[in-house]
């Protein structure tokens, strides 16, 4: 099964619903209450990541027996040090989107931990595309 | 202990009713939407001052039971329907985040 969602970076009240979309999917499939939840936040912090930082993009989520894999893609300015994004409480975010309770600086660590596999390819205004493989039968 | 106990209990004003019925197991408290979407567990009341309708998001990818509102920090009509469409309960109240922790820690069964 394959979903595709666009990610538009002016409607801050649909920001995050593709991933609840495709976490509502997974369960009413019945996939382990692990695999979905890990789904879940992997995808979410990708897609605010698009939202807030790449200026939107597309959200392709492909669901197998044994796996779901994520490409969530931007066309915005890339991240300028990886290493960096990484860590927990680093953030770019400006003062408007802190107010909204965004920034905090934990999307790729979040992504890192919940994702068992996690691809980035990003450079300085190349955009950005994170690719994630979540397994049904993990437990991280 | 369900959603309407605690907001009859501690004399929370019912903002969203929708899934008011809903169990209640445990608090997460907390401000930023990325640390709540790693912290926050399943059937976890949310007590946060964070009132934009990205909070449903959240407490919907979690499984939270409920959004407890701190601080008098007055709920939009966008966040009440999101809420309502979700059936997520937003309760509110005036009591700081923490006299608000220690209140439920009381009242629910430790376990």
């Amino acid at each position: 099964m394959e979903l595709d969602f666009i990610i538009d970076h002016k409607d801050f009240d649909m920001a995050g619903e593709a991933s609840s979309s495709v976490k509502r999917t997974l369960s009413k499939l019945g996939a382990p209450p692990s695999a979905v939840k890990r789904t879940a936040i992997s995808m979410y912090e990708a897609e605010i990541n698009a939202f807030i930082h790449g200026g939107g993009g597309t959200a392709k989520v492909r669901i197998e027996p044994d796996k779901v894999e994520i490409i969530i893609k931007d066309e915005g300015e890339g991240i300028a040090d990886l290493e960096l994004a990484m860590q927990e409480g680093w953030s770019t975010a400006d003062e408007n989107i802190r107010r909204m309770g965004f920034g905090a600086g934990m999307g790729l660590p979040n992504m890192k931990k919940n994702a068992d596999v996690l691809d980035i390819k990003t450079g300085r205004n190349q955009g950005t595309e994170v690719r994630m493989v979540i397994y049904m039968k993990s437990e991280r | 202990m369900k959603v309407k106990e605690i907001a009859e209990t501690m004399k929370m004003d019912m903002t969203a009713s929708a899934g008011a019925d809903k169990e209640v197991k445990g608090v997460y408290a907390g401000d930023l939407l990325s640390r709540a979407m790693s912290g926050c567990q399943p059937s976890e009341a949310w007590v946060t001052v964070l009132t934009h309708p990205n909070i449903l998001t959240v407490a919907e990818l979690n499984g939270a039971a409920c959004v407890i509102v701190s601080d008098g920090v007055s709920v939009n009509a966008a966040t009440v329907e999101k809420a309502l469409e979700k059936d997520i309960p937003i309760l509110s109240s005036s009591m700081k985040t923490y006299e608000i922790c220690w209140r439920l820690h009381e009242i629910m069964d430790r376990k």
